[in-house]
């Protein structure tokens, strides 16, 4: 079975590196975006299982994102899970208010988002392999 | 946009809570870069000499002077920034003050061979101010024109003045704005992306922050290539200052290649 794939989208390349290795390290495929608009392209051509979204990014925020993702029926499946700097209670319930499945807030651990990948993954799939 | 009223220190009180909460904010995103790549390399996963535990190390080092430029930031507006209107308000001769900051800015723009030049304005250009807040306003305005302007380009440093306020103008031949960038350099931490980009985005803050205790605003006009106006414009008397705190905006504006009302702002001597 093919390796379940990643989308990572964070306008901070530095996230962006950081997550790549992670996952990779994991076996997961990863691809990238840099923005909102970049993330909605790269779901059509791409069509990860699951999307790490950050909210902060110029464009097309992520909860704008998670949300056009969420009223589409084509990608309505796919889990997001939100990597913020936003760390209030309120940012969170709006995160969860536009349909996101898990939320993380920075600073994060790369070896636990991983394992909320994982879950998530085995949550929405209970049949997967993992890579 | 004309606040509610409310009281002058609460009013003051709620610029801070909005400073603090926003740097929490911009924190973070450092902070986690370096905690992720201390993780990442501690646990070894990244072969040392392999290219990204190069990247790593080049994360660390970034981001960890990135964290640094924030705390300096905060110290610095934390020294000046203005708690309460009225703080500290003695009369300010603004033309005097220029001359001091333009004595101070004359080695950075030899450095990078910028003429420096100081027009001033015959009428009286008294206030009441703060003297440290405001020389600290003309001091970004005017190491920000020099460093965005290419060497053999020009900064002016002017003041003009009527009844009820003097204007300040600081105007560059540098690189210009870009268009969707001027309606948030005033906004915290936000930065032109530019290669050499230095600080950590509060300088412009802090002019507004400035102004606006004084009852007065700061706006900009830009082209791209050609450069960048900013002017502060502060009014005379203390009872004004005390009132326009409550519905002074900041504003932006652009000036376009062609077909602008504006009047052109780059004098004829500084061009091309």
């Amino acid at each position: 079975m093919a390796k379940a794939k990643i989308l990572v989208v964070d306008d901070e390349i530095y996230i962006v590196h950081i997550l790549d290795f992670s996952l990779g390290m994991e076996g997961y495929e990863v691809v990238t975006a840099l923005d909102g608009e970049q993330a909605l392209q790269k779901v059509k051509t791409e069509q990860p299982d699951l999307i790490v979204l950050d909210i902060m990014m110029p464009k097309l925020d992520g909860y704008e994102t998670c949300k056009q993702l969420k009223s589409d029926p084509a990608t309505k499946h796919i889990p997001v899970i939100l990597l913020s700097a936003k760390g209030r209670n309120v940012d969170q319930r709006l995160g969860f208010d536009v349909g996101a499945d898990d939320y993380i807030t920075k600073p994060f651990s790369p070896r636990k988002l991983v394992e909320r990948v994982n879950a998530l993954l085995d949550e929405t799939n209970p049949q997967r392999m993992q890579a | 946009m004309i606040r509610p009223p409310e009281p002058d220190v609460r009013h003051a009180e709620a610029l801070r809570d909005r400073f603090l909460s926003t740097l929490c904010h911009e924190l973070r995103t450092p902070l986690a870069a370096v905690g992720a790549c201390s993780e990442i390399l501690g646990a070894g996963s990244a072969m040392p000499g392999s290219e990204p535990f190069r990247r790593f190390q080049d994360v660390l080092s970034r981001e960890s002077r990135r964290l640094v430029r924030l705390f300096e930031a905060l110290i610095a507006f934390e020294r000046t920034a203005p708690r309460t209107p009225g703080d500290g308000r003695a009369p300010v001769d603004l033309a005097e003050l220029l001359a001091e900051a333009a004595f101070l800015l004359e080695p950075l723009a030899e450095s990078r061979q910028v003429r420096l030049k100081l027009q001033a304005c015959q009428a009286d250009t008294r206030i009441q101010a703060s003297r440290d807040q405001l020389r600290q306003l003309v001091l970004h305005l005017g190491s920000n024109a020099i460093q965005f302007t290419p060497q053999g380009g020009a900064v002016t440093v002017r003041l003009e003045s009527d009844a009820h306020h003097v204007s300040l103008e600081v105007e560059d031949t540098g690189v210009g704005i870009p268009e969707e960038a001027l309606e948030r350099v005033f906004e915290r931490f936000y930065q032109v992306e530019v290669p050499f980009r230095q600080g950590a985005g509060l300088g412009l803050a802090l002019c507004r922050s400035i102004a606006e205790s004084h009852g007065g605003d700061i706006s900009v006009v830009s082209r791209i290539d050609r450069g960048s106006r900013f002017t502060v414009k502060l009014p005379r008397d203390r009872e004004s200052q005390h009132e326009d705190i409550r519905v002074t905006t900041t504003k932006s504006a652009l000036v376009r290649e062609s077909g602008s009302a504006e009047p052109p702002f780059i004098p004829a001597e500084t061009r091309g």
